[in-house]
């Protein structure tokens, strides 16, 4: 649940938290999705479904990003890729911390626990009962987006004309990368991350099916695959690899701290890579950033390859500590 | 014509040739070309399924005939599948100091020397070697974007290979001098000749034995020139000079590959052919386990890629290129094989040489000829792996009367040594410059209205005889889509000249006479008692004569100055596949004859080579229909994977990095654009291989908009129209 506080009076400042909440449920999707063993190392089909849909909500989170940047430049503003990046475990930022609406998101092999917070995370508005929680807190990210969108009727048109908007090439998921250059492109733009999370309200469409764009929400996959665990169709024995839960990096043993040193450096470079992608004149993220991309994947899996974490059974995960550039090793 | 122009630079060295062989196997059918799609009846055979990686059966040597293999040709039971170069990408180029750089240095590796410019002759005539800033340089080919692609309009056939460039640069900026331009069109295989080098000492195998040449043009008015201020009497000041000239108009590069080496790195060393096949799948499935290993996080980096290139030879020129001449296609009298040469050394049978051609000089004031050039780039074969010349004796150029009627004329000596042997050869790219002063007998331009060029050792037995009436299009590889008409021009000339009043031109209508070897074209028929192939296209000419087969269309003849007539014949897909139109012009007055049933003809026919696109409007319009029941994105992105990406997938690796249907949605607008078929004519056109479909690229768009959010509109099949090149 997002704090009411979150709001600012300045609608950039809105969206620039919008931006570091949607960056910031990457990690926990990632280090999930990563948990999963493939179909060549003897994992069931429901784990590669599991792993799929994982990887199909992070490329939408990836379009949601790129959306939100999108307005802020077109709002001529500089979108910021590193300033608010969180710490794991913890609540996502401008989320309340206690409370019977606070959940904490952490680096977890996936899990029902685990699905349970992606859930929280994505949860649609009517799916919970009572609009708002205690001080009139919001309880979903769609609302904090419709408050973005009340600020942004203020502005006029010309207010989101500063152009530097991702190619629509560059659109990583099912759903539109608009262009934004006026309000109204910008309300859509906000829109298609809203739908696509939480699916469209009741009244248009089942909750489970947003019909603009053929996809089921967010929540509704996740749902999904949670009850992989019930049945169960998906044996973590059989279908995960072990890895540890809310990694910490100073229990790893020098291999794994050398390894998690070099993801972490990857990871930041990423981030840098899109932040000054974001602010190029022309900006596009296929290229460095897509080779970036690839290559996290195949540094957490040689972290994961270095053997059980000292203390544990389990194996290393990425900590996805932010480390500057030029920052000594470990 | 561009040949007599001056100045001309000469280059030799190498080319790189980095095609992905699993889709033309010529012993296997594992690959349906006509119809773009892997050939799974005959996987399913050898234990490869539709979904499944391929890789394992793609990659192993010895497969072994079942019983209802009859059409396996396996002539080396070490042959992959994949064939020499499973992970190619079609790139090519030519070999320099930034291209190719070699994935495992361990095994492969590429030609020590570079491509460079060796010399030139300059606007009087010399041949400068040295002391020239733009001696030393490097031609290049796509600097700074996607490389240059070698493409067979037919996968399995040789005759086909052309090169998509967009580029062509002599130097680069930073060094401060050369230049760059946009190419005009396509460079096509021409004159390729199978028996370019004799083999004596048996070092050379695969194709290494042939020989082609390609050409293309750099209009003008994209030309940059990297050096401001040139040396006065430079190269470079002389072709700046030559290029303000009337009658120019732009640049022209020509150039011989011959003496291809295959197998290059220390991991064949002093293999034969059925080792290096052998070494090359143990290669491959190395890489494999390495790959699977890096995948899992167990190897930190990703292993080094077995990309085997061959080599070819190249020795090249680059002038002047003149208004009336074609870019693909050397202009200029061309000579054609005649009768066989006899070797000098013993032992040697007699060799058919390949095509050359001639151009004059005539200086209007004298009205006489002052300077022959002769282009044998692509006529003398090579003795052995050394790339040494055979040695035919001193042969003669000159003239022989139309009719046959009275004696020939020499013109001149070209001897072996000093003339063309390798030395020789390598310097000036097989042109041989004759000035006037070395003439053995005086030519005015009426001798060459009415005599033939010819080359011969024994004057009553030519090696070379001038083809009269040629037949030439740049339209050398052709694409038609389902429903679809494409036009075809033919530049034909009469002795470098305008064809009379009443010239026809026949053009027939051939397909491979077997599907995986080159040896011989059959003509197609549509009578359905004969055993010959049903046509790939209608053929459409206007006051077209219709044979079974063939059309004969009248060649136009307008009084516009041009040395030249062209006709325009167009073909309209009937079904997919890659007939090869021959073109046989008709003197006037020459009683219609139907064409030769087989032609032999890939040295010295006129003809293009058309592809006909898969048919797929009516699986694109089920797609469409589908869409209508709205079903979810990801369905949708696994329809498009499988119907379009599926085949490019499973056959080559160079396109794994797209690695399941998600990436391939998350690649969806570079996909959408790299396959705009505005595209089509640039190296950076995808796929490389040039055989998506409309109705493949159609499902694309609709597949767009889909997860645009975007209802499908009904899509009538005007809508299925593309603007190829």
């Amino acid at each position: 649940m997002l704090l009411r506080a979150a709001l600012s009076a300045d609608p950039i400042a809105n969206l620039q938290r919008a931006l570091a909440i949607e960056l910031a449920v990457l990690p926990p999707y990632l280090y999930a999705c990563w948990s999963v063993k493939p179909r060549a190392a003897g994992a069931s089909a429901a784990a590669a479904e599991a792993s799929r849909t994982i990887r199909s909500v992070l490329y939408q989170e990836m379009l949601h990003v790129a959306t939100a940047a999108n307005v802020l430049n077109a709002l001529g503003a500089k979108p910021h890729v590193t300033a608010s990046l969180m710490k794991y475990p913890g609540n996502l930022p401008w989320h309340v911390t206690d409370g019977p609406y606070a959940y904490t998101v952490g680096l977890c092999a996936l899990s029902a626990a685990a699905l349970d917070t992606f859930k929280k995370i994505e949860r649609p508005e009517w799916d919970v009962t009572g609009a708002a929680g205690p001080s009139g807190d919001w309880i979903t990210i769609g609302a904090f987006y419709e408050a973005i969108k009340d600020q942004l009727k203020a502005l006029p048109d010309s207010a989101f004309a500063h152009g530097r908007q991702l190619a629509l090439r560059d659109n990583p998921a099912p759903g539109r990368l608009y262009q934004v250059k006026n309000r109204t492109s910008a309300f859509r733009a906000i829109d298609t991350i809203v739908v696509q999370g939480e699916g469209h309200k009741p009244g248009n469409a089942s909750p489970q099916q947003d019909d603009s764009a053929h996809e089921t929400a967010h929540y509704y996959q996740f749902d999904t695959i949670r009850r992989y665990f019930d049945t169960p169709l998906l044996d973590p024995a059989r279908d995960l690899y072990p890895i540890i839960d809310n990694p910490d990096a100073a229990v790893f043993n020098g291999a794994q701290q050398q390894l998690n040193f070099a993801f972490n450096q990857l990871y930041c470079e990423l981030l840098d890579t899109l932040e000054a992608a974001f602010a190029s004149p022309a900006p596009q993220v296929f290229g460095a950033a897509t080779r970036l991309m690839r290559r996290l994947e195949l540094a957490a899996a040689m972290l994961r390859n270095a053997g059980v974490v000292p203390g544990s059974d389990r194996l290393a995960g990425p900590t996805f500590d932010y480390v500057a550039a030029g920052a000594p090793g470990v | 014509m561009g040949l007599i122009q001056l100045p001309r630079l000469y280059f030799s060295g190498y080319t790189y040739w980095n095609p992905s062989t699993f889709n033309n196997n010529d012993c296997q059918p594992t690959y349906d070309a006509a119809n773009a799609r892997l050939d799974w009846t005959w996987l399913a055979r050898h234990g490869a399924a539709p979904g499944a990686s391929i890789d394992s059966y793609a990659t192993q040597p010895g497969i072994v005939p079942t019983a209802n293999d009859a059409e396996i040709i396996q002539e080396n039971p070490n042959v992959p599948p994949a064939e020499w170069n499973f992970y190619g990408d079609n790139a090519c180029g030519f070999v320099g100091s930034h291209e190719p750089i070699i994935e495992w240095p361990a095994m492969f590796s590429r030609p020590a020397r570079n491509t460079v410019v060796s010399g030139f002759t300059d606007a009087s005539g010399d041949y400068i070697g040295r002391g020239d800033p733009w001696i030393g340089l490097e031609p290049r080919l796509n600097v700074g974007s996607a490389p240059a692609r070698l493409v067979d309009v037919d996968p399995v056939c040789f005759w086909s290979s052309q090169i998509f460039l967009d580029t062509f640069s002599l130097g680069d900026r930073a060094g401060g001098t050369g230049f760059t331009g946009a190419i005009a069109g396509r460079a096509h295989a021409r004159w390729i000749n199978l028996a370019r080098n004799l083999n004596v000492d048996n070092k050379v195998f695969l194709a290494g034995f042939a020989g082609a040449t390609f050409q293309f043009g750099v209009p003008a008015q994209s030309i940059t020139f990297f050096d401001p201020h040139p040396v006065p009497g430079s190269a470079s000041a002389q072709l700046r000079a030559a290029l303000a000239e009337p009658g120019i108009k732009g640049v022209l590069v020509r150039f011989t590959t011959y003496l291809t080496l295959y197998f290059q790195g220390p991991a064949f060393a002093n293999m034969k052919p059925a080792e290096a096949f052998s070494e090359i799948a143990s290669l491959y499935s190395q890489y494999a386990a390495a790959l699977e290993q890096h995948q899992m996080g167990a190897l930190a980096n990703p292993p080094p890629v077995p990309v085997n290139r061959a080599y070819s030879h190249a020795v090249g020129w680059i002038g002047p290129w003149a208004t009336d001449e074609l870019g693909s296609m050397p202009g200029g009298r061309l000579l054609s094989t005649a009768a066989p040469l006899a070797p000098r050394e013993a032992g040697l049978g007699a060799v058919k040489l390949a095509p050359a051609a001639v151009e004059c000089a005539v200086d209007p004031t004298t009205n006489m000829v002052t300077r022959l050039a002769l282009d044998l780039g692509a006529t003398t074969p090579e003795r052995d792996w050394t790339g040494a010349k055979v040695d035919f004796g001193t042969l003669s150029l000159g003239l022989v009367p139309l009719e046959d009627a009275g004696a020939p004329v020499v013109l001149a000596s070209i001897p072996y040594g000093g003339g063309y042997d390798q030395a020789s050869y390598e310097r000036t790219a097989g042109v041989i410059d004759i000035p006037a002063a070395q003439f053995l007998a005086p030519v005015r331009p009426a001798d060459l209205r009415s005599h033939r060029f010819a080359l011969w050792s024994d004057p009553s037995k030519p090696a070379l005889l001038e083809v009269p009436l040629v037949a030439q299009s740049e339209a050398r590889g052709v694409y038609v889509d389902q429903q679809h008409q494409r036009p075809i021009p033919i530049q034909l000339r009469y002795l470098g000249g305008k064809p009379p009043v009443g010239t026809r031109l026949c053009v027939a209508q051939y397909s491979p006479n077997r599907p995986f070897r080159a040896d011989g074209w059959a003509i197609v028929s549509d009578k359905k008692d004969q055993s010959a192939q049903s046509p790939y296209v209608l053929l459409e000419g206007a006051g077209a004569a219709h044979g079974d087969g063939f059309i004969v269309v009248p060649v136009p003849y307008a009084d516009d100055g041009n040395p030249f007539a062209t006709v325009a014949v167009s073909v309209r897909a009937i079904r997919p596949g890659f007939p090869i139109l021959v073109f046989d012009p008709l003197a006037p007055g020459t009683a219609l004859a139907s064409p030769p049933s087989k032609v032999d003809g890939v040295c010295t026919a006129f003809y293009s080579v058309v592809r006909v696109l898969p048919f797929h409007n009516e699986a694109a319009q089920d797609f469409h229909e589908w869409l209508k029941t709205g079903p979810t994105a990801d369905l949708v992105t696994q329809r498009v994977f499988d119907e379009v990406f599926g085949t490019y997938f499973s056959m080559y690796p160079v396109m794994r990095f797209i690695r399941d249907p998600l990436q391939f949605q998350a690649w969806r607008g570079r996909i959408l654009e790299a396959t705009d078929p505005r595209l089509f004519n640039s190296a950076t056109y995808m796929p490389v291989t040039r055989s998506l479909s409309v109705g493949q690229r159609r499902m694309l768009e609709l597949w767009d908009s889909y997860l645009n959010g975007e209802v499908p509109a009904l899509s009538p099949p005007t809508l299925l129209r593309l603007r190829r090149g």
